[in-house]
């Protein structure tokens, strides 16, 4: 039985699973490139490994995202000239 | 109770740090996010008789500022040409390959609570020193894509690609900013 997925299902290198799994965040994968995927991530821990890295990255820029909305940030800050170039363009401005 | 806006002498001390460090989670560029923060303040000008008050007023120039940060991107790739994707995809291939044998090895464990990094300030300094790194357009394809929750066919507007070569953009900066961060972070955490 497993050889018979072997070969429906060759083993995709590991460049290609990365390529999969980033393409499934950015669009449905198809049903035969969903199984490839999880075939070699059954088979490949450093694989599984990375996946999570990939949707923890992403939850946390979301979540930065959001953190920014209601609180203020220390980091990095911008220089003091440049808010005083910005502040005498919005005088100029409103005169 | 409609809250109106503070006036605009105050709205570079108030909020010009966080829209700054907004701009370069996009564009790590201080020079470029610098511009784009001062066309924010100048459009809220513009246009402060449209602020309603539902939203805050954080809220309304982080929603002006990723407008102006969309128009920027349009007009810069507008009249790239299409090819001009073909340089970047050369290398391409033997990037992968030294990737391929880096995840043989160990990519390593990420043990985090998102809320644990937000307030790190030098996480944030380590990732924008590995956005940095990126070509620009697959910087800018990732974070419209990760922060900016952009769908696709949208980014593929704005930066002006195909969807086959905007997926080419997001794995590379997805892989490569993964190593990077690796590297620069987690492993000496």
């Amino acid at each position: 039985m497993n050889d018979r997925l072997m070969k429906m299902m060759p083993m995709i290198s590991c460049k290609k699973a990365s390529r999969l799994m980033s393409e499934g965040m950015d669009r449905r994968l198809s049903i035969k490139e969903m199984m490839r995927l999880k075939v070699h991530l059954m088979m490949c821990g450093a694989c599984i490994q990375v996946l999570k890295q990939l949707k923890g990255l992403r939850r946390l820029l979301r979540a930065y995202r959001k953190h920014l909305l209601i609180k203020s940030t220390s980091f990095p800050r911008l220089s003091q000239s440049a808010k005083d170039k910005i502040k005498q363009v919005i005088q100029a401005r409103i005169g | 109770m409609v809250n109106s806006l503070s006036s605009p002498q105050q709205w570079v001390d108030l909020y010009a740090n966080d829209l700054y460090a907004y701009a370069l989670k996009i564009i790590p560029h201080p020079d470029q996010a610098e511009n784009l923060i001062q066309e924010t303040f100048l459009a809220a000008l513009k246009s402060k008789d449209s602020f309603k008050g539902n939203s805050s007023e954080k809220t309304w120039f982080i929603g002006i500022l990723r407008h102006k940060i969309a128009d920027y991107l349009r007009s810069k790739y507008r009249e790239a040409p299409v090819s001009s994707l073909a340089p970047e995809d050369v290398s391409i291939d033997s990037f992968f390959d030294q990737i391929n044998e880096t995840l043989k090895k160990n990519p390593g464990s990420w043990d985090f609570q998102p809320g644990q990094l937000l307030n790190k300030e030098e996480f944030w300094k380590a990732f924008e020193e590995c956005l940095k790194r990126l070509p620009s357009k697959t910087a800018e394809a990732f974070s419209l894509s990760e922060m900016e929750e952009m769908n696709s066919k949208e980014i593929c507007k704005v930066l002006n690609v195909t969807p086959t070569n905007l997926w080419s953009l997001t794995h590379r900066a997805r892989v490569q900013l993964r190593q990077c961060l690796q590297i620069n972070w987690f492993e000496h955490e």
